[in-house]
C-alpha cells in the first residue's frame, strides 16, 4: 500500500463524498486486477449458481415408487440488481419426475419503497410456513414430509404467479414481527385452480422471532390461504398453518455444535359437492450437530388425505447428514411410512434414501 | 388495539415532547465485527452507539442471519463491514430485508473498512473452490494489523463527520486521541517484536497473515490443509514433520476452534498451543482494539521460549 494511494483515498473520501465510495473501492482494494480480468460486457452479468440433487432409493414402496437412482433436480439460480430500485432473481429447475425445465421462482424485489415495505412480484413460492418456502436443496430432509404431499398438493407446494407485500410490524423490544400479504393467480398443482380472473388467491403470513439468549432463539409463524380447488368453480380450499422453530448454537463453538427443532401443522378445509373435508397433518423434526461436519436427525410426520380425512399416513425417519464443505452434502435417511389407501388398506414402506447434493457458482447465503 | 393505543399514548406523549429537539440522539453504528465497533466507539465517543453483529469469540465467516439483526440494521445510520466477502454468508439477505436504503452498498451509510487497508493473500491465479474457502479479493482478517486499524479509524472519522457534520470537531479530536494511544502502544509492542522477530509459527486458520507481518512472525503452516477444511490425519502427520524440521515453538489458534487437533500436534512436537483472540471481546481482557493486541503480545511473550 503506497502512501500516495492511501492519500488519494483520503482525498476521495474527504472531497467527493459517498458517491466516490465505489470509485475508491475500485481504486484501492485490489479490485483493479479483477476488474481488468472481467470483460466489460460481463460486469453486469448476474451471479450464477447451479445445484445438483441426486437421489438413490432402496427398499420397497408400493405407493410412492421413486426410481432407484435419479438426478432428481438441477436448479439454475440467477441473481442481479435490476436498477437502483430493485433486484431480481430467477430459479429454473429441471425435475426428473416432470422431465422438463420449469420456472420454480422468478421475481423482482423492490427494496426502497415507502412505509418500509418490501414488495416482490413474479412467480413466487407462497409464504406459507417454513417448508413451503424452501427450495429442494435447502430442505432438511432427503424427501418431503407427508403433509406437504397430502395437503399442499405436491412436493413443490404453493408456487404461483403473484405479488407479495411484507412489512415489519410494531412489537415489544427485541421481537421481530413481520406480516406478509400475498395475492396469487390461484393455480397450484393438485391444489388450486382458478376458473376466472376473480378466483385470485390471497395468502397471509405472520412471523414472530425472538432471541432467547445469544445462543438460542425461537421463531413462530401462522399462515392462511384460501382459493378455488379442483372440484370445480365455487368449491374452495382453506389452508391454515402453524410453525415453530427452536434453534440453539453456542457462538464460541458455532462450527461444531447446534440443535434445531421444528414442527409445522397444517389444516386443510376442502369444499366438495359432498360437504367440507377437514384434514390435518404435521411433522416434527430435531437435528443435532454432533461434529463439525456431521448432523443427526429424527422426524415424525403424519397427515390425513386432503380428499378423505379418514385416511391418515404416518411416517418416521432417521437422518444422518455429512457436509464436507459448504458446497456439498451427503445425506442418508432411513424411512418407514405406514400408508392408508382406500380399498387397499394399510401398507408399510421401509426405505433407505441417499441424497447427494452439490453446488457450484456464486456463494449463496447460509440458510436460516 | 385502538384501546391499547389510547392507554399508551398519553403515557408516551409527555416523554416524546419533553425531549429537547436534537437531544442526544446518538448515531447508530452497526458493524459486522466487534473490532470495527470498538474503533467506531473510539472515534465516535459519546456521539455514537456502536454494536456488532458478530461476537469476538465467534467465527466471523459463519454468522447466522438472525431476524433480530434485521431490526438493528433497520435502525442503523452507518453499517461498517470488513468486506472482501467476509460477510457474504449472512449480510446480503439481512440487507435485503432491512428496509434501509442508506446502508446498502454505495449508500451514505455503508462503509467497507477494507478500503485503503493493506490487504494480503490476494490470489495471483484464478481461484477455484478446490483451494477451500479462498477469498478472491484477499485475506479478510486484515484488521489484525494495527496499521490497518489506523486506516479504518481515519475512514470512520471521515464518514461520521459526513453523516453528522456537527460532530466533526469531536470526531477529529477522538481520532487524534486514538492515534496517539495506538502510537504509544506500538512503542510497547516494538520491544516484544524485537525479542521474537522471525520466530516461526503455525496457525489453525489463515487468520493471521497481517498480524504476523506486523509482529514479525513467520507463518510456516496451518492446521487446516486448505482454508475452511478441517485437518485430515495425513495433513496432521505432514505438519508434525514440518514443525519438527523447522523447530516451530508455537501453534496459534483462534478461540472458536476445537483444541483437540492443536493439542495432539503440540504433544507430538513439543510446541505450545497459544489461544489468541482474533477479535475484540474474544477474551474478556481484549476489551477494545488496542487491548486486543496488548493481550496477544502478552500471551505470545509468555509462550515463546527463552526470550
Amino acid at each position: 500500500m503506497s502512501i500516495e494511494r492511501e492519500r488519494s483515498n483520503e482525498m476521495i473520501r474527504r472531497y467527493a463524498g459517498p458517491k466516490a465510495t465505489l470509485l475508491s473501492v475500485l481504486l484501492a482494494s485490489g479490485l483493479p486486477a479483477l476488474s481488468q480480468a472481467v470483460p466489460a460486457g460481463n460486469v453486469f452479468n448476474p451471479n450464477i449458481s447451479v445445484v445438483g440433487n441426486g437421489l438413490a432409493v432402496m427398499g420397497r414402496n408400493d405407493v410412492d415408487a421413486e426410481p432407484s437412482i435419479q438426478l432428481r433436480e438441477v436448479e439454475l439460480g440467477l441473481q442481479a440488481t435490476v436498477d437502483p430500485y430493485a433486484k431480481a432473481e430467477f430459479y429454473l429447475s429441471y425435475g426428473s419426475a416432470e422431465n422438463q425445465v420449469a420456472v420454480e421462482e422468478g421475481f423482482i424485489t423492490f427494496l426502497s419503497l415507502p412505509l418500509d415495505l418490501v414488495v416482490k412480484a413474479g412467480k413466487l413460492k407462497g409464504a406459507f410456513g417454513k417448508l413451503n418456502t424452501e427450495h429442494l436443496h435447502t430442505r432438511l430432509f432427503a424427501d418431503v414430509p407427508l403433509p406437504m404431499t397430502n395437503l399442499l398438493g405436491s412436493d413443490d407446494g404453493i408456487e404461483d404467479a403473484g405479488i407479495s407485500v411484507s412489512r415489519i410490524l410494531p412489537a415489544p423490544a427485541g421481537v421481530f414481527l413481520e406480516g406478509t400479504a400475498q395475492l396469487f393467480r390461484g393455480t397450484t398443482e393438485n391444489l388450486f385452480e382458478a376458473h376466472s380472473r376473480s378466483d385470485v388467491q390471497p395468502l397471509f403470513h405472520l412471523k414472530g422471532y425472538g432471541d432467547l439468549s445469544e445462543s438460542a432463539n425461537l421463531e413462530v409463524g401462522g399462515s392462511f390461504t384460501r382459493a378455488n380447488n379442483l372440484e370445480g368453480p365455487g368449491y374452495r380450499t382453506s389452508l391454515t398453518g402453524v410453525d415453530a422453530t427452536f434453534r440453539w448454537k453456542p457462538l464460541r463453538q458455532s462450527r461444531y455444535r447446534s440443535l434445531l427443532v421444528r414442527a409445522e401443522w397444517f389444516l386443510s378445509e376442502r369444499e366438495t359437492p359432498a360437504g367440507t373435508v377437514r384434514a390435518d397433518g404435521y411433522y416434527a423434526f430435531a437435528e443435532v450437530q454432533v461434529a463439525r461436519r456431521w448432523f443427526a436427525g429424527f422426524r415424525h410426520d403424519e397427515s390425513d388425505h386432503a380428499d378423505q380425512a379418514s385416511l391418515r399416513d404416518r411416517g418416521s425417519s432417521l437422518l444422518l447428514t455429512f457436509r464436507p464443505s459448504e458446497f456439498s452434502q451427503l445425506r442418508a435417511q432411513a424411512r418407514s411410512i405406514r400408508y392408508e389407501r382406500e380399498g387397499l388398506g394399510k401398507s408399510t414402506a421401509n426405505e433407505v434414501l441417499l441424497q447427494l447434493q452439490f453446488s457450484i457458482g456464486a456463494h449463496g447465503s447460509h440458510a436460516f | 388495539m385502538r384501546n391499547a393505543l389510547r392507554l399508551v399514548l398519553p403515557l408516551l406523549l409527555p416523554l416524546l415532547l419533553s425531549q429537547p429537539a436534537h437531544a442526544a440522539r446518538k448515531l447508530k453504528v452497526v458493524t459486522s465485527l466487534a473490532d470495527l465497533a470498538s474503533l467506531a466507539e473510539s472515534v465516535g465517543g459519546d456521539r455514537v452507539e456502536a454494536t456488532s453483529l458478530a461476537k469476538g469469540y465467534q467465527d466471523p465467516h459463519f454468522v447466522e442471519p438472525k431476524p433480530s439483526f434485521i431490526l438493528k440494521l433497520h435502525e442503523a445510520d452507518l453499517l461498517v463491514v470488513a468486506g472482501l466477502e467476509l460477510e457474504i454468508g449472512y449480510l446480503p439477505p439481512l440487507l435485503d430485508q432491512a428496509r434501509n436504503e442508506a446502508i446498502r452498498p454505495n449508500g451514505r451509510g455503508y462503509l467497507d473498512a477494507s478500503v485503503g487497508c493493506d490487504v494480503l493473500d490476494k490470489p495471483a491465479v484464478q481461484v477455484t473452490r478446490a483451494m477451500g474457502d479462498v477469498h478472491p479479493y484477499g485475506n479478510p482478517h486484515y484488521w489484525l494489523d494495527p496499521g490497518n486499524g489506523r486506516v479504518i479509524a481515519r475512514a470512520l472519522a471521515a464518514r461520521l463527520s459526513l453523516l453528522d457534520p456537527e460532530g466533526k470537531a469531536t470526531y477529529d479530536k477522538n481520532l487524534a486521541a486514538f492515534e496517539a494511544r495506538l502510537t504509544e502502544a506500538e512503542a510497547r509492542w516494538a520491544k516484544a517484536i524485537a525479542a521474537w522477530a522471525g520466530t516461526k509459527i503455525v496457525t489453525y486458520h489463515s487468520s493471521w497473515p497481517n498480524f504476523a507481518k506486523y509482529f514479525k512472525l513467520d507463518v510456516v503452516g496451518f492446521l487446516e490443509p486448505k482454508p475452511g477444511i478441517p485437518p485430515s490425519p495425513q495433513h496432521k502427520l505432514e505438519l508434525i514433520n514440518l514443525m519438527l524440521g523447522k523447530k516451530v515453538p508455537v501453534i496459534v489458534m483462534e478461540v472458536y476452534f476445537d483444541r483437540k487437533d492443536p493439542d495432539f500436534i503440540a504433544a507430538k512436537t513439543g510446541a505450545k498451543v497459544v489461544v489468541l483472540s482474533p477479535s475484540v471481546g474474544g477474551d474478556p481482557a481484549a476489551k477494545d482494539y488496542v487491548a486486543l493486541f496488548d493481550l496477544a503480545v502478552a500471551t505470545l511473550s509468555k509462550a515463546l521460549p527463552g526470550r
